[in-house]
């Protein structure tokens, strides 16, 4: 059967790889949608990971993993020199 | 249908027809009246760092060693291609990783303990709140509903005055046929008297004069007013209760018996 949704109301995951240009056109990137879809990012991790009755420490741990990560790969332009070989 | 189903992809609006109106847009505002309860677990996380999904994800097309060997793959080429140099500062990152996890391992269960106590604290304060005020409104209805059924009985209230009136209305009844009695009887007797002293006038004493004169004195203490001694008349009638030894207060104005 042909998708009977719009294309507007899809999941990312449920756009197939044809329609997705216009999937990614067809979002709001006005300021507000951005800051909105900031919002709903972060409620939705803060939702499934911190805000539970016996939350674990990964809610916290991979936050700060990100931000490792994320600042590693700023910094790996002066972390290259510190190589112990040139060539791999 | 053919022909109508590409260009539906596009289309604004849906037929009726078709199962649409309850999928929920993901990003529509979920209409939360009664708020759900909080849930028991976060999402599972695997070595604190790797959700769940990511396994799942792979597990269809890899099984279970999948992730690992994706895993030890990655740090292998980070390591060999010195994307990730070893540097001092590795051996610092070791040491303090390791410390940490420690530290969660040893002391996260007593941790997550206390944190439960404290939010099961501040729950059975508002627990307290709540029952409280529903034990307030409980007893409120409860008194509502025996006021409610006194109200019912008021009929029999009603009756007891009711009874009562009745019985007051009899006792008044009885008390004027009592009195209407004693006046008629009274004034009978005042005519046999009269007829007696009469019949033996020569032969009477004056002691018995002086009876008789008793008898006209009693028949003459009526006073003024018929209603206004018979009032006064009857409240003591009614407190003495119809006895027949109330001659005494037998109330006949002279005049009544004179034009009789």
């Amino acid at each position: 059967m042909a998708s009977v949704v719009p294309l507007k109301e899809k999941k990312l995951l449920e756009v197939k790889l044809g329609e997705l240009p216009s999937w990614i056109l067809m979002r709001d990137f006005t300021p507000s949608g951005i800051a909105g879809a900031f919002q709903r990012g972060y409620y939705r991790y803060y939702n499934k990971y911190v805000n539970v009755k016996k939350g674990s420490i990964a809610g916290l741990s991979m936050v700060l993993a990100a931000y490792v990560f994320l600042n590693y790969c700023r910094s790996y332009k002066e972390l290259k020199h510190e190589r112990l070989r040139k060539y791999h | 249908a053919a022909a109508a189903a590409p260009s539906l992809k596009n289309a604004a609006l849906l037929r009726p027809g078709v199962l649409q109106a309850t999928r929920i847009f993901h990003t529509g505002q979920p209409n939360l009246a009664p708020v759900p309860p909080l849930p028991e677990h976060g999402g599972k996380v695997r070595f604190g760092l790797l959700p769940e999904e990511f396994f799942q994800f792979l597990y269809p097309k890899t099984g279970v060693t999948g992730p690992y060997v994706l895993g030890t793959g990655l740090i292998l080429r980070l390591l060999s291609k010195e994307i990730y140099a070893i540097t001092p500062e590795t051996f610092s990152v070791i040491s303090t990783i390791g410390f940490l996890v420690y530290i969660v391992k040893k002391h996260g269960a007593s941790v997550g303990e206390f944190a439960d106590k404290l939010n099961e604290q501040k729950i059975a304060q508002l627990e307290e709140v709540k029952q409280a005020s529903i034990k307030q409104i409980q007893d409120a209805i409860d008194m509502e509903k025996s006021q409610q059924a006194l109200v019912q009985k008021r009929h029999y209230l009603f009756d007891v005055q009711r009874n009562n009136i009745a019985m007051a209305l009899e006792v008044t009844y009885r008390e004027q046929l009592h009195r209407v009695y004693r006046e008629v009887k009274n004034r009978l007797d005042y005519h046999i008297s009269v007829q007696n002293y009469d019949a033996s006038e020569g032969t009477r004493a004056h002691d018995k004069l002086g009876g008789e004169a008793c008898g006209a004195e009693h028949l003459c203490t009526a006073g003024e007013g018929n209603s206004r001694q018979v009032h006064c008349r009857s409240k003591a009638a009614r407190k003495e209760g119809s006895s027949s030894a109330s001659y005494v207060n037998t109330s006949i104005p002279i005049k009544t018996a004179r034009n009789s």
